[in-house]
């Protein structure tokens, strides 16, 4: 029977072209867009991961408690035996222990005395091993002048706090701040190269440094203040790494030891957990929005194809094909239209949105211009997940069974002679 | 006439005697007991931290008001570091790194070496005269001594603390509790004196503790070894090429 209909689709494409192009297109422009929506939230999980929380972030109790960036004095210490642990346990991720903390950057004048003073903020993460961070905070692309440093004693500068400054590649700076103890820390470093973070307030105060470098002004050789985790394929969605947060606080995390180390996953973070719900459900419902318009434009497509077949139905209920069967085959039809369509617009779909999730579409001209930055990124990419396949499922084929369903009523409110009449058969 | 001017003048003192020091006079009488035209200190500042109690010892080298230079004698990491304060500046020499650095601004708003003192409670150089009203508000029991209680309110508005309560000695003329507030009312900091030893002036705070209460901790201890006025201090001690030396 199905046979039989496909062949009379194939064999009469005035009854099947029209419809499957309509399906086709459609499709192929839920299926782009479920995959974009999916890469902006990617895109916006990857800038809040890789500067802030990590796809998971262990820091102290005490530090977590606190709700403190960035104070030493609160550091994870011992964190080699906890990083090759974490390597066993979830090896699906990288760690990577990162510092951040405040110091006064203090530019001496020829004498050696006191010519400019600021804050500064630094941020401390590997750049020297082979593990280093430089492609996960975009180093390479964001830098502006110079080059990545070689040694712990060597920065990056914000450009426009090195501009602001007035200091040039290879010039030396005075770090001074507190150590894990409260003691005094203080450090010669020289400029190496700057950077683009992409905010306005860390590209005029803020630094960057390796690791070492850090640990060593701190006085914590096997510290850390947090130790970031990423999934290897660079994938995040909600509550992912959930098992494996409630796993290591049960083995490490320690109620009574304010040092112990708590992991935390991204929306446990900086009250992420309101703002991802609030941003996954304004995506969900402009999605579903679109489902839904492209639905009714499918619909349509099924009622008219319905509608446009009025001649034949009423020659096959003459010849006396009972109006149930008519009905059964009009349905059976659309679901193959649809099944057709969908296949053929999920594919074409899926074309672009590869293209924008593996090369991306460069909105950097629209930003004034703007490069790559560490925590922005300048390209707009598309993520293909399992859902970018199933998308246009709905739509694609219960749109045209529906209006199929729907235009399909009109053969039961005709008499057969009155069809003759209205048919001009 | 005459005798009864007398008899006026009389009363008139005898009610002054009566009615005991001004709160000036008494902050005065423990400035001269405390301080004479130079000081040289040999102390240690012990930091209560969540991780760890750190020592710090130190020599300073005080002129009035104006003038001070400290050496930090231990521990390790802190050895060698100098501080020299001349009016409202004040330069710390790095040995580490081979700097003298200008704290200055709101960097003086800062912790001395992660303590509970903060530069700003190290620099402030004009007297309460000049700085503060000050009120006797009575008398009070702090531990076994008698005190006097005093009020100042600030009369400047660049002073690090708006409102001050001091509790002195009624015999031994030193400071025993200090409250510092801020504009607002609110507590900053708090200054218990532990114990006092006899010095060549008078009595003095042997051990004091400094706690910042919006700090976390147990706050930190001064401990004064030993204390010496009146000494023969080099005028080159305080000039800024002492720093490197």
């Amino acid at each position: 029977m199905i046979r039989f209909l496909a062949k009379g689709l194939l064999r009469d494409r005035s009854r099947s072209l029209f419809p499957i192009l309509v399906i086709t297109i459609g499709i192929a422009i839920v299926v782009l867009m479920e995959s974009y929506i999916a890469g902006t939230l990617g895109t916006m999980y990857r800038s809040t991961a890789k500067f802030t929380t990590g796809h998971v972030k262990i820091q102290s109790r005490a530090a977590v408690a606190e709700n403190v960036i960035g104070a030493a004095d609160l550091s994870l210490l011992g964190n080699q035996a906890l990083l090759a642990n974490l390597e066993k346990e979830a090896p699906d991720m990288n760690f990577h222990e990162r510092i951040y903390f405040g110091a006064l950057l203090d530019v001496p004048d020829s004498k050696g005395e006191t010519r400019f003073q600021s804050t500064s903020l630094i941020t401390a993460i590997d750049l020297l091993t082979e593990r280093n961070e430089v492609h996960n905070l975009n180093l390479n692309k964001s830098l502006q002048e110079g080059r990545l440093p070689e040694k712990a004693n060597e920065i990056l500068l914000g450009q426009i706090f090195k501009d602001y400054i007035g200091l040039d590649i290879g010039d030396q700076i005075t770090l001074i701040g507190g150590d894990i103890d409260g003691g005094m820390a203080v450090g010669n470093f020289t400029v190496v190269g700057t950077v683009r973070f992409g905010i306005i307030a860390f590209d005029r105060s803020s630094l960057i440094m390796d690791v070492t470098g850090a640990q060593e002004f701190l006085a914590m050789p096997d510290g850390a203040t947090d130790i970031y985790g990423f999934y290897k394929d660079d994938q995040y969605f909600y509550h992912r790494p959930q098992a494996l947060v409630e796993r290591f606080n049960a083995r490490y995390s320690v109620r009574a030891e304010e040092f112990s180390p708590q992991m935390r996953m991204l929306e446990q973070q900086n009250q992420l957990e309101d703002v991802m719900v609030i941003y996954s459900n304004i995506t969900g419902y402009i999605n579903g929005l679109f489902v839904v318009i492209m639905g009714i434009v499918l619909w349509n497509t099924g009622l008219m194809s319905g509608i446009r077949r009025y001649a034949e139905m009423g020659v096959r209920l003459a010849m006396g094909e009972t109006k149930r069967h008519v009905y059964y085959t009009l349905l059976v039809e659309a679901v193959l239209v649809g099944i057709v369509g969908t296949l053929i617009g999920t594919a074409v779909g899926l074309v672009p949105a590869y293209f924008l999730q593996e090369i991306g579409f460069d909105i950097s001209q629209m930003m004034g211009g703007a490069q790559m930055s560490i925590i922005f990124e300048d390209r707009i990419r598309a993520l293909i997940t399992e859902s970018t396949f199933t998308a246009g499922i709905v739509p694609g084929i219960l749109a045209p069974l529906f209006g199929a369903l729907i235009s399909g009523f009109g053969i039961f409110r005709r008499d057969t002679s009155r069809l003759f009449v209205e048919l001009e058969v | 006439m005459k005798k009864l001017s007398f008899v006026v003048g009389l009363l008139m003192l005898a009610g002054e005697l009566l009615a005991g020091p001004t709160a000036l006079e008494i902050i005065k009488k423990m400035d001269a007991l405390q301080n004479g035209d130079n000081q040289v200190i040999v102390s240690s500042m012990i930091i209560k931290g969540r991780r760890t109690t750190r020592t710090i010892k130190s020599k300073s080298w005080i002129q009035g008001d104006e003038k001070s230079f400290t050496e930090l004698l231990a521990p390790a990491r802190e050895k060698g570091i100098k501080m020299l304060k001349v009016g409202g500046k004040l330069w710390i020499y790095y040995p580490r790194a081979d700097r003298v650095v200008n704290i200055s601004g709101h960097m003086l708003r800062r912790s001395v070496m992660g303590s509970d003192m903060s530069y700003e409670d190290m620099m402030e150089r004009r007297s309460i005269e000049e700085t503060y009203h000050a009120v006797l508000e009575g008398e009070e029991k702090i531990g076994e001594r008698m005190s006097y209680r005093i009020l100042m309110t600030a009369k400047v508005d660049d002073v690090a603390y708006q409102k001050v309560k001091v509790w002195i000695d009624k015999t031994r003329y030193i400071t025993l509790k200090q409250e510092l507030y801020a504009a607002s009312g609110k507590l900053l900091k708090r200054l218990d004196t532990l114990a006092v030893m006899k010095s060549s002036k008078g009595w003095y705070p042997s051990q004091v503790r400094f706690k910042d209460v919006l700090k976390e901790g147990d706050g930190t201890e001064f401990r004064v070894k030993s204390i010496l006025f009146d000494q023969k201090i080099s005028k080159k001690r305080f000039q800024k090429g002492q720093l490197r030396r």
